[in-house]
């Protein structure tokens, strides 16, 4: 019971009725930062650096990548993720989004996504079309900065490279037209063409 | 490589529960008081007893504009209604481009919005399916609810114009455009205006609905074209067991100095505050209340800032912030659970067009010059 006293101090902190606590982990340990992401089977799967990240049809359109966390010692009450896409060479975004996250803990002791099925567990990074974008997404080497927000201000940050792919995508013709830079869709035409 | 920092500033999410939960607090009292005002008393008139309002829009000439304005219809109590409205611009001028720098949109009370797009790939909402219909002159079709309100076919559809404002004996905007500034239209081009009207427990439709544009011409020789914008954010969740959060996003404009002259934010009842800020495009920090050009906290009637003159950054574009608070469905956490596709038993209000059971956060932001990249889509 003794073990339990910091958990339920946590959890009396949370503004509301809370599904996990607070702080997972150790706040006096440095945190600790794992990247995920939704594969096109909807599978949350780990994300090292160099990867190939798959692009997904979003809801209203778009194809969007799916980035989410597994995190350690880390305040979690009020955190926001937020994931961005950079342009290697400039450092200009592509897409940039920030959410909340409904974590659970996972038998490793990091809070991961509640939901990894579902779209709102992860960041739905908007970057097919970009009208600011001015080299092709697909199968190009991008940057991905993934940000949490924790309670109190403090941030945890992780960047790495990333390769954004449509050939998993449910409709890859249309997600490569809208990652081509120079992309236009055409009216009647059923599906975007460039 | 992870990095950590410590003590920068608060994410705006953190920082503003003590504020909001205030203002509700002092919303509630404001909202209980309205009824017992008086002035507003006598605008509520049963709908075989409403003429349209005395401050509707002029009818324009040919020569001066086009009016396009929906038959009037009702809402029946506890009913939401939407529907399209599809029509053609006229060739005035043997096949020349027709420009537009006044806009006036007309709203009955009781109105969720009015957003204008040009029709383009046909998906699910074809205006070849629709009823035939006369809109105060102009021939179209119309499409009720059914299709109409599913945001997914309309979503290569670029965005001409919106309005979310219609206070009791108000129902007109106007808004003409900067010095030099209009939008240019094709003949022959499609249109669609969608209304939405709600008769139910968060917004009333008191009398007879209606909505309408006037497009006056330009004849001045305007020669920036004014461009658009409209992102949203998808698959938000407000949810009982996490009743305040926020979700932002981040659109990039192509290369080139643009100046944003309208905006406006859109969400539900549960939003708190809609922010949009400028932004360099490179900068991934929280936005900075310096760079903020548009904040709403009125949901029902959002300001439409038409005054703006607000330069972006060239190659920047725009961040937007919204912030919720999750609020006992007046139609009861069945119906919202019901709409929620994850069905978590949470009382989660989800992404959606209905004004009971969803929520939105969408952009609608107007500037100059036109990106050549046609009208920007952010989702």
């Amino acid at each position: 019971m003794r073990a339990l006293a910091p958990l339920l101090l946590a959890l009396a902190a949370c503004p509301g009725p809370q599904p996990y606590p607070c702080v997972v982990g150790d706040l006096t340990q440095p945190p600790e930062l794992q990247l995920v992401y939704r594969d096109a089977n909807g599978a949350m799967l780990p994300l090292a650096n160099g990867a190939m990240v798959p692009l997904t049809r979003a809801p209203q359109g778009g194809h969007i990548m799916l980035v989410s966390v597994r995190v350690k010692n880390a305040q979690l009450c009020d955190a926001t993720l937020q994931a961005a896409l950079k342009d290697p060479c400039t450092g200009r975004v592509a897409g940039l989004e920030g959410r909340p996250i409904t974590w659970t803990i996972a038998a490793d002791g990091f809070a991961e996504p509640q939901s990894p099925m579902e779209l709102s567990d992860y960041a739905n990074l908007a970057v097919c079309p970009a009208a600011n974008n001015t080299r092709e997404i697909d199968g190009a080497p991008w940057k991905l900065e993934v940000k949490l927000y924790q309670s109190g201000g403090a941030s945890i940050d992780q960047t790495i490279d990333v390769t954004p792919s449509c050939d998993v995508s449910s409709d890859p013709e249309s997600c490569r037209c809208e990652c081509r830079f120079d992309c236009t869709s055409t009216v009647d035409a059923g599906v975007p063409s460039c | 490589m992870t990095k950590v920092a410590r003590g920068v500033a608060p994410h705006p999410a953190a920082a503003r529960h003590a504020y909001d939960a205030a203002m509700r607090s002092a919303l509630l009292v404001l909202a209980l008081a309205l009824p017992a005002c008086g002035d507003n008393a006598s605008l509520v008139t049963t709908p075989d007893a409403a003429p349209i309002p005395s401050t509707w829009m002029e009818q324009l000439a040919p020569a001066t504009g086009l009016s396009v304005w929906t038959p009037e219809f009702e809402v029946d109590a506890g009913k939401e209604i939407q529907d399209c409205y599809f029509f053609t611009v006229p060739d005035l001028q043997q096949g020349a481009d027709l420009w537009v720098d006044r806009l006036e949109f007309g709203l009955n009370t009781g109105s969720h919005h009015l957003n204008l797009f040009r029709v383009n790939t046909v998906y699910g909402l074809d205006p070849a399916a629709g009823a035939p219909v006369d809109m105060n002159g102009v021939s179209g079709t119309v499409i009720h609810d059914g299709e109409c309100w599913k945001s997914a076919n309309w979503r290569d559809w670029p965005l001409v114009a919106n309005d979310q404002n219609s206070p009791p004996g108000h129902p007109v905007l106007d808004w003409r455009l900067p010095t030099n500034v209009a939008q240019r239209f094709t003949p022959g081009e499609k249109l669609m205006l969608q209304i939405h009207y709600v008769n139910a427990s968060t917004q009333t439709t008191p009398a007879r609905a209606r909505g309408g544009v006037n497009l006056h011409w330009s004849t001045d020789g305007d020669t920036e074209e004014l461009g658009t914008l409209f992102a949203t954010q998808q698959s938000i969740r407000i949810c009982r067991s996490h009743p305040t959060p926020s979700y932002s996003g981040g659109c990039g404009l192509p290369a080139g100095a643009h100046t944003v002259v309208a905006a406006n934010g859109h969400f539900h009842s549960r939003g708190q505050a809609f922010r949009i800020y400028g932004w360099d495009g490179f900068n991934t920090d929280p936005p900075a209340d310096a760079d903020m050009f548009y904040k709403s906290e009125h949901w029902a009637e959002p300001k439409m800032a038409i005054d703006l003159s607000v330069p972006l950054v060239d190659g920047g574009g725009i961040r937007w912030t919204c912030d919720y608070q999750w609020i006992e469905p007046e139609v009861g956490c069945a119906a919202v659970d019901a709409a929620d596709p994850q069905h978590a038993g949470d009382c989660c209000y989800t992404f959606g067009p209905n004004v009971e059971t969803n929520e939105h956060c969408n952009v609608f932001l107007y500037y100059y010059p036109k990106a050549a990249r046609s009208d920007i889509t952010c989702f």
